[in-house]
Parts: C-alpha cells; structure tokens; sequence
C-alpha cells in the first residue's frame, strides 16, 4: 500500500486573510489541518502554532517512541492515535498560553482535524468542525462529529441537516484548541483499502459545497493534487465566503517491483533508487 | 460551586470547593488534596475539568481509585458519586453549581472574542456557561450523558478450534485485526494463516466485522464475508481451521 497526497489552501473570495493551516508530512503520512480564529492576525498566529506544536510532536514521537504523552490516555485506541491526542493536546495548551500573553491574541483559537496512516489503520483526532471524510467505493462518509451548536441539535434530532446548513448559528463550535487549559479530543479508527480516497477539509469548503459534489469532485479527478485544486475552485466559484482548505490522499497499492530488482537490492543494498 | 467532600468511614473530614481545572489527591505535601495515610499513593488521582464536567483519573496509584465501588482509571463524575482511595472516601458534589464555574475566568477572555456576535460571520466557540444555557433552550437535557460509554456491553470471542494465541479475547479496542500479521490482536497460528483475514470495529456500543483485501477467506454462520457486517450475539466466525464464537458480556 501507498499514498499519495494533494493539497491546498485559499483565502476564498471575501476575507482579507488566510486562517487556514495545515501541514502534510510524507514520511510518517500525517496529515495536519487547522482553522484560526479570533481578530486581527490572532487567527493565523493559533492554526499555524497548532499545526506546528503537533507536528513537532509527531516527528518527535517518530524519532523517540518512548516519548512521554500529554494525560488522557485512551486504551482502546492504538498508540498511534492517542499520539495525535496528545499533540492536540500540547498544542491547545500553547495557543491557550500564548493566546494569555497579549492583548493581541487575546481570546485566539483553532479547530482541528489530524489524521496518520500507519500500516492500514487511519487514526483520526479532531477538536472543533473541520472535517475528515473517507470516500470509499463512491459513498462519501463523514468520519469526524462538529463540534458545532447546530450538529448538536442535529444529533439531539431537534433540527435537520438541512436546517443546521441554513442556520445564522452555523459558525458557533462547542470546542477549540486555545478556549480552555484543557481540551477533549476526539478520536477514530479506519481500516483502509486500497482504493480509498481520505479527505481533510476546513469548514469553508464543507459550508460552500455540498457532499454530493464533493463525492463527485473525488470521483472524477484523476490524482490527488487535481482533486485538491478543483475542490477549492468550486468553493470560490459557490461564493468563497470562507478561507478554504482541503488535503487529499489517495491509498493506492505498492507499485510492483519484479522478482530481479527485489533480487538486485537485497544485493546491492536497499535504499537505492533503480530507474525503469 | 461544586465540590468534594472528604470522609474517613462516617466522619467529615473536610469540604473542597473545586475552584481549579484541575486538583491532584495523593499523600505527598504538595498535592491539592493530601491524604495521609499509607494505602494512599504520593499521587494519587487527579480531578480535571473537561468542557463541563469533572473527570477521576487514576494515576497509576497502587491501590487503585474506586469509583461507586468500582475500579476505575479514568471516568466521568455526576452529583453523588463516591471515590474511594484507600480507606478515605470522597464525595462529589455538584449542586452548588456549574462545574465549570472553576474555568470560567479564563473562559471571559474566550467569550470577548473582539465582540464577534453569535450571528456574525466569525467563528466563535461557546463558552461553558453559555452553550449550557443554549443546550438547556434547545433541549430538555442540558448535557450528553458522558458516562453511558462505561455501561456499554462488551464483545467478546471465543476460540472454539484451531491454533491461536489466546483462547478469548475481549474486544475492548477500536480495531481488532484477526490475521498472522504483527498488529493482529487476535493472532491466528500456523503456516497458511492469512496476514490479516478481517477487522473488527467497535462502534457505539455495537461490532461490525469486515473482510480484508483478500477476500473469501473469512466465514460468518458458514456464509463467505463479502461486505462489512454487524455482529450478532452467537456469529460463528471460521478462518481457515480456526472456529471462534462472537458474544456480548456485561
């Protein structure tokens, strides 16, 4: 199995500045994406020191596997999962820390969404309404639950999806990395197929497209960089009211390697790379 | 304000407002809460505010939390519950109030988010006290039941033939890979054994099992896993030789 990634971030077509963050890192397939908010520069300042913190921590982790974890340890997920609980979990403790200092960044907070594949297991963390979907077989599913008012009421069955899309209460969210010294973060896991296609996305793509097209943008595009421009360009061409972005990765099966070149590098040493 | 009350068998001891996110109990000086005596580790457990609730958490003490008289290592508080720690028992009580009321002071700066209204175009996250006052509007239930994780029924496997490593398994993880492969949790034996033959998926309460990659290797009640399928109480799942029996336990 491998995966290949695309991605990208716009301002959109009505703000000044891009809140959005995100971060990809290929070697340890990890995926990284961050919402801002608060005024002025607040915003960019606590989605870029969420992503930054948690993906030091990451890398950290990768390099040091007996590296300690931030308290909130969930058994029943894998180590790698809880890994990324605990990054989120160091990174809202930085936004909230910084966000005291000054007056500036007072208040500053970020959602996110987090995902690693490791062998076939998606670990999915997420804190606020970005999102993770896995589209798997042309069915779109949502993996990850807003922590918005309105998919609350959604869930409680007091309002419809249709009217939670529709409601002026749609940008209130329950949690944030930054709003308190302590933060609930929530966790999932996938077994991936080769085949599958995993999105991470910030709310301005999901406010401005919906599910449909977006299963369809996945479906026609023919890698994931591709996906990942045309999901953005049909935001802004819906109106781009928010910053938009999206990460795409597609699990694809190990590219073949013929019985003489397995049979040259166990010779010759593994790491070279072989022209076809 | 909520708070703890501190007992030794009948006796008061000692009432703790909880005015922090967070309060560690333990014997050593030092400690938010000490309680002195010997079955009481130097730190014990720890109390911390999540969003609008406090949680217990065991910190790997010796004698171990016990939280209604039962082993705990980590769980949600509601008015009334009584946490043991060594001989000493505290109660939490929550009547006094919000449980958040503790963060709240930090939570004001959240809340003056440069005067963004709620129907404004920004995003802005509730604050404890609000979105409390919001889900008590819109619902009859101010808060999700945070505890109903901890009376879910648990799934379980029971090796009725064939070479594996365990002869149960209690299915207490997210995933559970049954196959030859190093993350298998439930590791089948043998020469032919497949590297992963299905994944189980704990969701809410409920188990759905899937076929790997390579599929027709894997039988429910004799029938070949096609699709990903809920678990029944009784399933026969075969791999190859291995026969193992699908069953909830309290």
């Amino acid at each position: 199995m491998q995966i290949v990634v695309g991605a990208r971030s716009d301002v959109g077509m009505v703000r000044q500045n891009n809140e959005d963050c995100f971060a990809v890192d290929p070697a340890l397939n990890l995926f990284i994406l961050c919402d801002g908010m608060g005024g002025q520069a607040a915003g960019e300042v606590a989605s870029k020191l969420g992503v930054d913190v948690l993906l030091e921590h990451c890398r950290q982790a990768a390099r040091n596997p007996h590296l300690g974890m931030m308290e909130g340890y969930q058994e029943e997920f894998s180590r790698a999962s809880n890994r990324l609980a605990s990054g989120i979990r160091l990174a809202n403790q930085a936004i909230h820390e910084a966000a005291g200092q000054q007056a500036a960044t007072a208040g500053m907070g970020a959602t996110v969404v987090a995902a690693q594949i490791t062998d076939n297991v998606l670990s999915v963390a997420h804190v606020g309404d970005s999102r993770l979907y896995l589209f798997r077989n042309g069915e779109l599913r949502q993996l990850t639950r807003d922590h918005s008012l309105v998919m609350e009421q959604v869930r409680k069955g007091l309002i419809s999806r249709e009217e939670a899309e529709q409601s002026e209460m749609a940008n209130v969210i329950l949690r944030a990395l930054g709003a308190e010294p302590t933060v609930q973060v929530d966790l999932d896991e996938v077994w991936l197929a080769e085949g599958d296609q995993v999105l991470l996305c910030s709310d301005g793509l999901t406010r401005m497209v919906s599910d449909t097209l977006i299963a369809q943008v996945l479906a026609e595009a023919s890698s994931p960089q591709q996906a990942s421009d045309r999901l953005v360009e049909v935001a802004n061409e819906n109106g781009g009211e928010d910053n938009v972005t999206v990460i795409v990765a597609y699990v694809q099966p190990s590219p073949r390697v013929s019985v003489w070149k397995k049979l040259a590098r166990l010779f010759l040493g593994g790491d070279r790379v072989w022209p076809n | 304000m909520a708070k703890l009350i501190l007992k030794y068998e009948a006796a008061v001891l000692k009432e703790i407002p909880l005015q922090k996110a967070s309060l560690v109990i333990g014997r050593a000086a030092g400690n938010d809460v000490v309680i002195d005596n010997l079955a009481v580790s130097g730190h014990h457990a720890e109390l911390v505010l999540e969003q609008d609730h406090y949680v217990i958490e065991d910190r790997n003490s010796l004698n171990g939390t016990f939280l209604n008289s039962q082993r705990i290592r980590r769980s949600a508080l509601k008015n009334g519950d009584e946490i043991l720690i060594g001989k000493h028992t505290l109660v939490y009580n929550d009547e006094g109030g919000v449980p958040g009321a503790a963060a709240q002071s930090s939570m004001e700066k959240t809340q003056e988010m440069k005067g963004a209204s709620l129907g404004g175009d920004e995003t802005v996250v509730l604050d404890t006290k609000k979105r409390r006052e919001f889900l008590a509007k819109a619902t009859s239930i101010a808060t999700e039941g945070a505890s109903a994780e901890s009376k879910e029924k648990l799934g379980c496997l029971t090796v009725l033939a064939g070479k594996t490593d365990q002869r149960e398994y209690i299915l207490t993880s997210k995933l559970c890979v049954i196959g030859k492969s190093d993350m298998a949790s439930v590791k089948l034996k043998g020469w032919f054994a497949p590297k992963v033959a299905a994944i189980i998926n704990r969701r809410e309460g409920h188990y759905d099992i899937a076929p790997s990659d390579k599929a027709g290797v894997t039988k429910i009640n004799s029938q070949v896993l096609a699709a990903p399928r809920e678990l029944q109480e009784g399933d026969l799942i075969q791999i190859g030789g291995v026969r193992m029996q699908f069953y909830f336990r309290e």
